[in-house]
């Protein structure tokens, strides 16, 4: 009996979902040290593991399918809007909200995105940086939906009746987390990921295998703006205020350098470049004083934007990709070791 | 109909300009520069902070004299050519491997950089840079923006000095950089160049040299371009962080509409984009500009490579 316990906890052990899930039920406990660590800080995690799902989106774009997006933010912007909209404007229920988000970020994606890569991978850029700066314009001039230029408040979600506190939202942002993790690893793993990585080393020799390169370049803009949309009901059921304004290119580019910087083909370097992004400056920068002066707010862009230009240049795989060396290289030696064999 | 024909004419000087940057670096480096805007906009705030170091809070735009502004202008300029030149020896040179989309990111970088480098450097409150007019009207510019008005004269559009100037300046520039691909050893480089990067260094051309220049004309081009369109809406406060990235918007949708293939395309495409504009912005007010987008989208749907674009075959 025990012997047959033990065999399945190792079962488990070894499930590649394990290790996702485990990283949740240890993120749920960070608001128990919000007494020791400080309110900031877990408001800063918060926003972080937010703009992490936003990212795990944005990872699939950039590390599988081999393209860059400009239109993040203004995505990330319709989600927040959108959850107002459905549940403050048209009284509708919290998952009905979420599927009309849903639903608008899968229809403008498919048109923005189809008529772009039809051409070429290189002008999703140029479209989607449009698309924001017509969503932009937008916000603006929807007031009774988006708040206009001074922006909406959100008197937050209700589940069955309840109105949820924000360690309830805590919970909901860390679900979100985990299944976009389990999500993002399946659909690397599936054909469709290795189609995408085909397309994304050789776009001719992939078509002439019979890979329709726009159809999965396609597939994987419109998954990465439904990450995005997620990414901005998460926004707004915690932060509970959006502003047109704020969606504008700089979130895109921090997202954009948050993917590049930490690996864009890895689920924890995702994390980690999140982390470096957008945590340093939330939790670090935003509390050192002499930072706080308005002149230097920008100074995190400085670093995003040095370590997307040296990580594009001299490490391809990003800051998990040095990981993976050291911890090979530490194996290697350790195994050199165990064997007395000379290296 | 007519006015609002010869206004989009007139606004679409300056945004050639822009254009024409981005065609060149699409044809060297074979990536669309994100920075392009940026760069403009640095060297828009260089010149500021030559005309006045603190700006004034109450609103007070510069009033310099001709010299001066020469200088400040003279210096914004160089500065965008050599900056534009140093991304170009300091970071594209050396990521050579990389697809055109890593460099795209690497643009993108660029323009994370500047924008976090501006405030730091220039402080957060509002810039702005006078009109290009009243101090020219003593000095030799003046005639041939007499001509220019005269020209105008003649349709029956009164055209402002600033303009006038501004028109000049960019027609100037457009010809310049037109003759200068046509007929000299830099522009048969870049032509050669951008139909085959590999075959032409092979064959003698110098491919570093022939980048770096290109990236330093657009970084100029993007310099004049930033400084004639802040300059030329004279308010105060028209130079802020993101205040070209509509016109970077603008530049790269007539590019597609042209096609990014050839050199004239471009040029065509930002003119007719800023006659629609110009025609769109009055009856549609404010979604012109975003329906216009849309309707750029609709004609790339069905001619995928732009209006005079010409295929290109690749091999695996």
């Amino acid at each position: 009996m025990k012997d047959k316990l033990l065999k399945k906890f190792h079962e488990l052990r070894k499930h590649p979902f394990s290790v996702f899930i485990l990283f949740g039920f240890v993120s749920l406990l960070i608001p128990l040290f919000a007494p020791v660590i400080g309110v900031t800080i877990v408001d800063a995690l918060a926003k972080t593991l937010i703009y992490y799902v936003v990212a795990l989106g944005f990872s699939l774009l950039i590390g599988y399918a081999g393209l860059a997006s400009l239109g993040t933010a203004a995505f990330v912007g319709i989600g927040t809007f959108s959850l107002y909209t459905g549940m403050q404007v048209f009284n509708l229920p919290f998952i009905v909200s979420i599927a009309l988000a849903i639903a608008i970020a899968i229809v403008v994606g498919s048109i923005f995105g189809f008529v772009s890569l039809r051409i070429e991978g290189m002008y999703l850029a140029i479209v989607t940086l449009g698309l924001s700066e017509i969503a932009v314009e937008l916000f603006k001039n929807f007031p009774r939906f988006t708040g206009g230029v001074s922006g909406q408040t959100f008197v937050g979600i209700s589940l069955f009746g309840l109105r949820l506190s924000n360690t309830a939202v805590w919970i909901l942002i860390i679900a979100f987390v985990v299944l976009a993790m389990i999500l993002t690893y399946n659909l690397i793993n599936s054909p469709t990921g290795r189609a995408m990585l085909a397309i994304k080393n050789s776009e001719s020799a992939a078509q002439a295998m019979g890979i329709s390169v726009i159809k999965y370049r396609l597939t994987a803009f419109v998954v990465s703006t439904v990450y995005a949309v997620i990414g901005g009901v998460l926004y707004m059921s915690y932060v509970k205020f959006s502003i047109g304004t704020h969606w504008s290119l700089a979130i895109s580019l921090n997202i954009l350098a948050a993917v590049v910087v930490g690996g864009s083909k890895s689920i924890w370097g995702v994390l980690i470049g999140t982390f470096i992004i957008f945590g340093l400056d939330l939790a670090v920068f935003k509390s050192i004083p002499f930072l706080m002066q308005s002149q230097y707010a920008n100074v995190s862009f400085i670093i995003s934007g040095i370590l997307i230009i040296v990580v594009m240049m001299y490490f391809p795989n990003g800051i998990i990709g040095l990981i993976n060396k050291l911890i090979y290289k530490i194996k290697a030696k350790r195994l050199a070791k165990n064997s007395k064999v000379e290296v | 109909m007519l006015d609002l024909i010869i206004s989009g004419l007139i606004q679409s000087a300056p945004l050639a300009l822009a254009t024409l940057g981005v065609v060149l670096i699409f044809k060297t480096s074979f990536t669309t520069n994100f920075a392009q805007g940026i760069i403009g906009t640095l060297s828009a705030y260089i010149v500021t902070y030559i005309l006045m170091p603190v700006p004034d809070i109450t609103g007070n735009v510069p009033n310099p004299s001709v010299g001066e502004y020469l200088f400040a202008i003279i210096v914004g300029v160089l500065f965008g050519f050599v900056f534009a030149m140093l991304i170009d020896i300091l970071i594209f040179r050396k990521s050579k491997g990389s697809t055109s989309i890593g460099k795209q990111i690497i643009t993108m970088g660029i323009v994370l950089i500047i924008n976090g480098l501006i405030p730091t450097f220039f402080g957060v409150s509002d810039r702005s840079l006078p009109r290009i007019g009243a101090q020219f009207q003593g000095t030799f510019l003046n005639y041939p923006v007499k001509v220019i008005q005269w020209l105008f004269g003649l349709l029956n559009y009164n055209i402002l000095y600033h303009q006038a100037v501004s028109f000049f300046i960019s027609l100037v520039l457009i010809l310049l950089i037109v003759l200068a691909l046509r007929y000299t050893k830099w522009g048969l480089g870049v032509r050669a160049t951008a139909s085959n990067e590999h075959v032409s260094s092979m064959l003698g051309v110098n491919t570093r040299v022939i980048t770096a220049m290109s990236w330093a004309i657009a970084g100029g081009l993007a310099a004049v371009s930033a400084i004639l369109i802040s300059s030329s809406r004279g308010t105060f406060g028209n130079v802020t962080t993101y205040f070209m990235i509509p016109t970077q918007i603008q530049a790269f949708f007539a590019a597609i509409l042209g096609g990014f293939s050839t050199f004239y395309g471009p040029i065509v495409g930002i003119v007719i984009f800023s006659i629609l504009n110009s025609i769109l912005g009055v009856y549609l007010n404010p979604w012109g500009t975003t329906i216009l987008y849309l309707i750029i989208l609709l004609v790339v749907l069905f001619k995928p490579l732009g209006l005079f674009g010409k295929k290109i075959a690749k091999k695996v």
